[in-house]
């Protein structure tokens, strides 16, 4: 969780406007929900002012994926145009009463970022501030949600039921117009150990519960539902290479799973990326072990690595997003979609002979 | 909690009391040991109460009753008092009587004194460290934690790397930075012509400091929070107006995600639009891989305020997994290793290949041993960073 910072307090407006100093001069936490909303003080009621009277200008987002980084991009512009920046209780940010040019430019900086934003001209815009003036003032605070805890968060994990935190997955793809179950995948449920935001806080839980799996896979305790004719892919918290690791299940065996023709996938373990760093390592202790490699975490931006030459592995997990359809992959028979269950995800997997990974039997 | 006397330094007492009770409860959760715990909730008194006074009342009333017992009180940073004993501990309902008599009535006192039990309620007496600590707790339901005696102590737990957060926030880091000067050296040049300087914490150093007698290895997840809370640190410090008075070329290795941080966006504020592509960002590769959104938010954000951008730190043998672009950041710094000398010839072409063909833009970090500029130079390498530079550059 984000700590509670310490500010001076700022002669600004505008600073006020994004980071709410309560009367002890303490700023209240920041981030999109916790920050309680800003009452509509003098300041604000200026900045409509001019939003109502005056040629100003304006820029609303709706959300951000990094917003104290919208926040300051905003702030910039807001203090060097005297202008305000309005985050409304139902989020995103408004900056009001700045210059046409200001705002333009502030859109395209938000652009480049990959960053959605609208251009307001006032007066003519001024119905959709009113809009989210009045749905503001009719939402009551929220308070603050206590995010989950983290002490005791390993002891959490030991003490789940057997059967929950994790699922079994098929991959299957289209051949010839009918589904073909290809593998089973044996996978941690993002989400099942709730953490507060952060990357790393989520990385830890699902490592948790992938050593949960290891270590079921290590009392040769395979779900019961596995079917014995298709390879089991097994998803591995990232580790440095252990001296020893489980015997894959019995069945399956190599040529059975998709991948490469008679390169095709066996009984696998399924890598976060990071542990990248180590694939040679990997590879030669998965391989000694009866095991072959498989990665997960791709991303459009990563595309290069998903291909057995860059990678010791036969298989490449990507979340679908449509960013995911428009890029080129260089191996897409080795590629696995995730989360991709709608028309066009299937479509497109259909089209370049992509597999799926479903949650579903 | 097993801290160094270095860890007990960078907390305070009640923060050290307070990891003291967690690692009692883990304690006997893993090895099924019962405990009595009365919670004294006295962050919980009406503000009516004088909440300190009170605190002083009830310790002094406690402390010589629970002193000739097994009994333990532990002040927790909240002004809470949680008080421990083995069972019967009938001294505990005495506890609860004293603090019912000084509030003036079981209807107040009921909520205020708690009670939990040890095995059983293991996790509740973590959520309520957790929130004395101030880490905004949520209270878990009181799952049983099954006895496990077969843990390994070697691997720092959430808690572990709270409290280490924590005690980072405060603790003077100047011991553990180092400052080296890229150069630029060449062939029958003259001496190294100094680029600019970069900034690193001695993470292995801290992590022995921070967390004695624990490997951060198995947890690399773990080990992230830490340096996201150094990256702030190291921000922090860059941002205060002495530094930026006496700013010079320098790099600075960061998480992706450091960029998103008040303490990147306030440096970004405060530095001259002229100084920004003096100060160049360097990511690593296994973070770019652990948070490839954070990367790319990262990497534009740099491009847009014109800040200089390398990857940082590269194993050689992690070549092979660059995309022709170098993930789009400026400069290359490959580690130099001694594996290099010994590799073959079909593995020196794939590596050479592999460089950027615009040779200025790869650095050779860690060339502490001359054979490594000699090894760079036959690549056309002609910066350097490591001890061989630094000796060059100190007059002897």
């Amino acid at each position: 969780m984000q700590p509670v910072q310490q500010h001076p307090p700022q002669p600004q407006a505008t600073i006020w406007a994004t980071r709410p100093v309560a009367p002890s001069g303490q700023a209240l936490p920041a981030g999109g929900q916790t920050a309680p909303a800003p009452r509509r003080s003098a300041s604000l009621k200026e900045a409509v002012r001019r939003c109502q009277s005056d040629a100003a200008a304006g820029l609303v987002v709706a959300a951000a994926e990094w917003p104290q980084m919208a926040a300051s991009l905003l702030e910039d512009v807001a203090n060097t145009t005297g202008a305000l920046v309005w985050r409304p209780r139902q989020g995103g940010f408004w900056l009001l009463g700045t210059t046409a040019g200001a705002a333009r430019e502030t859109l395209g900086l938000f652009e480049s970022m990959g960053w959605t934003a609208r251009l307001l001209l006032f007066p003519g815009d001024i119905a959709v501030l009113d809009a989210a003036l009045e749905e503001d003032g009719a939402l009551p605070a929220i308070p603050a949600a206590d995010p989950p805890g983290l002490i005791g968060i390993e002891d959490r994990a030991r003490a789940m039921p057997a059967a929950s935190g994790h699922a079994l997955a098929t991959i299957w793809r289209l051949e010839a117009g009918l589904p073909k179950l290809l593998a089973q995948r044996w996978m941690v449920e993002p989400g099942a150990l709730p953490t507060p935001p952060g990357r790393d806080w989520a990385g830890h839980a699902q490592g948790l519960l992938a050593s949960r799996l290891l270590q079921r896979a290590a009392r040769q305790a395979w779900p019961a539902a596995r079917k014995q004719r298709l390879p089991l892919l097994l998803d591995m918290p990232w580790m440095p290479p252990p001296s020893s690791l489980p015997a894959p299940p019995p069945g399956g065996g190599p040529g059975m799973g998709p991948g490469m023709g008679s390169e095709a996938c066996g009984h696998a373990l399924v890598l976060p990326l990071p542990a990248a760093a180590e694939a040679e390592a990997w590879a030669a202790l998965a391989a000694a072990h009866g095991w072959q490699l498989a990665w997960a975490g791709l991303t459009p931006a990563l595309a290069h690595l998903a291909t057995p030459q860059r990678l010791p592995g036969r298989l490449f997990f990507a979340e679908y997003s449509p960013l995911v359809a428009s890029t080129v992959w260089p191996a897409p028979e080795c590629l696995v979609l995730q989360g991709g269950e709608g028309r066009a995800a299937l479509d497109f997997a259909a089209k370049h002979d992509i597999s799926l990974c479903s949650r579903m039997g | 909690m097993d801290a160094a006397p270095s860890l007990n330094r960078m907390l305070g007492r009640s923060q050290r009391e307070a990891l003291a009770l967690a690692t009692l409860a883990r304690e006997c959760a893993a090895a099924g040991v019962e405990q009595r715990v009365m919670h004294l909730r006295l962050s919980a008194l009406p503000s009516s109460h004088n909440r300190l006074h009170h605190q002083r009342l009830l310790r002094e009333a406690l402390l010589p009753l629970l002193r000739p017992t097994r009994a333990r009180l532990f002040d927790l940073p909240s002004g809470d008092l949680v008080a421990v004993s083995p069972p019967p501990g009938e001294h505990l309902d005495m506890v609860r009587a004293i603090m019912e008599k000084l509030l003036g009535g079981e209807r107040e006192a009921a909520p205020i004194a708690q009670e939990l039990r040890l095995p059983q309620q293991a996790a509740a007496v973590l959520a309520l460290v957790e929130s004395a600590l101030g880490l905004g707790a949520e209270h878990w339901p009181t799952t049983p934690i099954p006895a496990e005696t077969g843990g390994n102590g070697a691997q720092p737990q959430a808690a572990d790397i709270l409290a280490a957060e924590a005690a980072l926030t405060q603790a003077d880091l100047s011991v553990h930075h180092r400052w080296q000067t890229v150069c630029l050296l060449v062939d029958g040049g003259p001496g190294p012509q100094p680029l600019w300087r970069e900034q690193r914490v001695v993470e292995a150093d801290l992590e022995a400091v921070l967390l004695p007698r624990q490997s951060l290895d198995a947890t690399p997840w773990l080990r992230r929070r830490l340096r996201t809370r150094l990256d702030k640190r190291a921000l922090a410090q860059w941002a205060r107006p002495e530094e930026l008075r006496r700013f010079s070329p320098s790099g600075l290795p960061l998480l992706p995600a450091s960029l998103g941080e008040e303490e990147f966006l306030r440096l970004d504020a405060a530095l001259p639009t002229a100084t920004r592509p003096q100060l160049t960002l360097g990511f690593s590769l296994p973070d770019i891989l652990a948070d490839p959104d954070a990367f790319a938010m990262a990497r534009r954000f740099a491009g847009l305020r014109g800040y200089g951008t390398a990857l940082d730190d590269l194993d050689a043998g992690l070549l092979p997994m660059l995309p022709g672009d170098n993930f789009g950041l400026g400069k290359l710094k490959l580690r130099f290793s001694p594996a290099l000398l010994a590799l073959d010839g079909p593995g020196r072409a794939a590596l050479e290949a592999a460089l950027p063909a615009e040779r200025d833009r790869v650095v050779l970090a860690g060339a502490d041993e001359p054979i490594a500029i000699g090894w760079g130079w036959e690549r056309g390498i002609t910066r350097f960073q490591g001890r061989v530079i630094e000796q060059l550059l100190t007059p002897p």
